[in-house]
């Protein structure tokens, strides 16, 4: 028989420990910072550089050209030991995804630059399942961790379209991060 | 101009495809809450759905973990991971481990007086199940390996956020997700043998 965890400190879930995880959106020429919080329609691909889910009914991406760089990275606050092992894949592609295909850069990006359309920087596929080890780093080096709050590396992401892609809106796809918590 | 053959045809279609999805819509939730995924609004921090032979204990509330661990010395004090005060992996006295406990923060319709699901791990390298892990991994990890191994221990979490483009025709939704499982081991010479503890309950050996 194993003595009671809960030894009856009026504890709350707000006062418990634990790593706390933010994604944050970077826009702009000087790294203007958003939180965009955890869960759910976090950001959108758009044809303007700002941050966030609004506007993009207005600035849509026309059908055969690139969506503005989402510079994105997650923040980790709070107590903890170590945060380390990011791996980030596309949980959920688009239906239908004809014309439609996420591009990011490998295991992150350490120097920010301003947001563009260009194909430059996110040459890669975003994985769309799995990747089984880290494929986001943390200050630029395979294996590194945080012992204290910080964050990762950039994640940058740019949605490129052909002209087969469907007038209106797409479906949502999903991402997601997976890290290890000790 | 369509006939009204050919509009019933379609409509049939779009009528198949709409019940269609409301039952893999169905289908697929079931089969995450069965995994222990829990769906929860932005911002919340959600009560998963667990099956009828399990319920939450007080406690799931108060840290909103579904394992947590308890560390037995050698002296026989203990360190509570969510004790009097909060403790992470670095609060250990690794070199004075007598036993890690992973405790579920839920119970399970047993006539055990335990009603928890608790994994062990002993001095020797041995580990014990109770309420939780098949046979085929009790007979793998009932053998010692004797003292100086490494503690392995820590949660993975997994999140998600969504994206979407177009002309605003559809208000875009989102719905975040929570995952977390739970991995207790040792190193001793270079091999690693954890255990992953599942939000469903589940223990299987990584």
């Amino acid at each position: 028989m194993y003595s009671p965890l809960y030894k009856g400190r009026n504890q709350t879930v707000e006062n418990k420990m634990a790593a706390t995880f933010n994604w944050y959106q970077y826009n702009g020429a000087d790294t203007a910072e958003t939180s965009l919080g955890t869960g759910g329609n976090l950001v959108n691909f758009m044809a303007i550089d700002t941050a966030g889910t609004a506007g993009y009914d207005t600035n849509p991406i026309t059908a055969g050209t690139n969506s503005m760089e989402l510079w994105l990275a997650a923040k980790f606050g709070g107590t903890f030991n170590k945060i380390d092992n990011l791996q980030f894949w596309q949980s959920t592609d688009y239906s239908p995804n004809d014309g439609l295909a996420n591009y990011w850069v490998e295991n992150g990006v350490t120097a920010y630059a301003q947001p563009s359309t260009a194909t430059a920087t996110a040459t890669d596929a975003v994985p769309t399942s799995d990747p089984g080890a880290e494929n986001v780093y943390i200050g630029g080096d395979t294996g590194g961790s945080l012992t204290a709050a910080g964050a990762s590396d950039y994640i940058v992401l740019q949605l490129r379209t052909t002209t087969a892609a469907a007038a209106g809106d797409t479906s949502l796809a999903e991402f997601t991060i997976q890290y290890d918590e000790s | 101009m369509p006939s009204a053959n050919f509009m019933n045809q379609k409509i049939d279609e779009l009528l198949k495809i709409k019940r269609r999805a409301l039952y893999d819509l169905e289908k697929s939730v079931e089969s995450l809450y069965e995994l222990g995924v829990t769906f929860v609004s932005p911002g919340e921090d959600g009560i998963p759905e667990l099956s009828s032979a399990m319920k939450l204990t007080e406690r799931y509330e108060k840290t909103l973990e579904n394992w947590e661990w308890k560390v037995i010395y050698t002296d026989g004090s203990e360190l509570d991971q969510y004790g009097e005060e909060d403790h992470s992996f670095r609060d250990i006295k690794l070199d004075k481990i007598e036993k890690v406990l992973l405790i579920s923060n839920f119970e399970f319709d047993t006539t055990n007086v335990e009603k928890r699901a608790v994994i062990t791990l002993n001095r020797d390298g041995t580990f014990d199940f109770l309420n939780c892990g098949p046979m085929e991994l009790r007979g793998k990890l009932n053998k010692p390996v004797g003292e100086g191994w490494k503690l392995i221990l820590f949660k993975r979490f997994r999140d998600t956020f969504t994206a979407k483009t177009g002309g605003g025709r559809v208000e875009p939704t989102g719905e975040k997700i929570l995952y977390k499982r739970y991995f207790l081991g040792y190193e001793i010479n270079g091999i690693k043998t954890i255990v992953c503890a599942y939000p469903n309950g589940e223990v299987r050996l990584e």
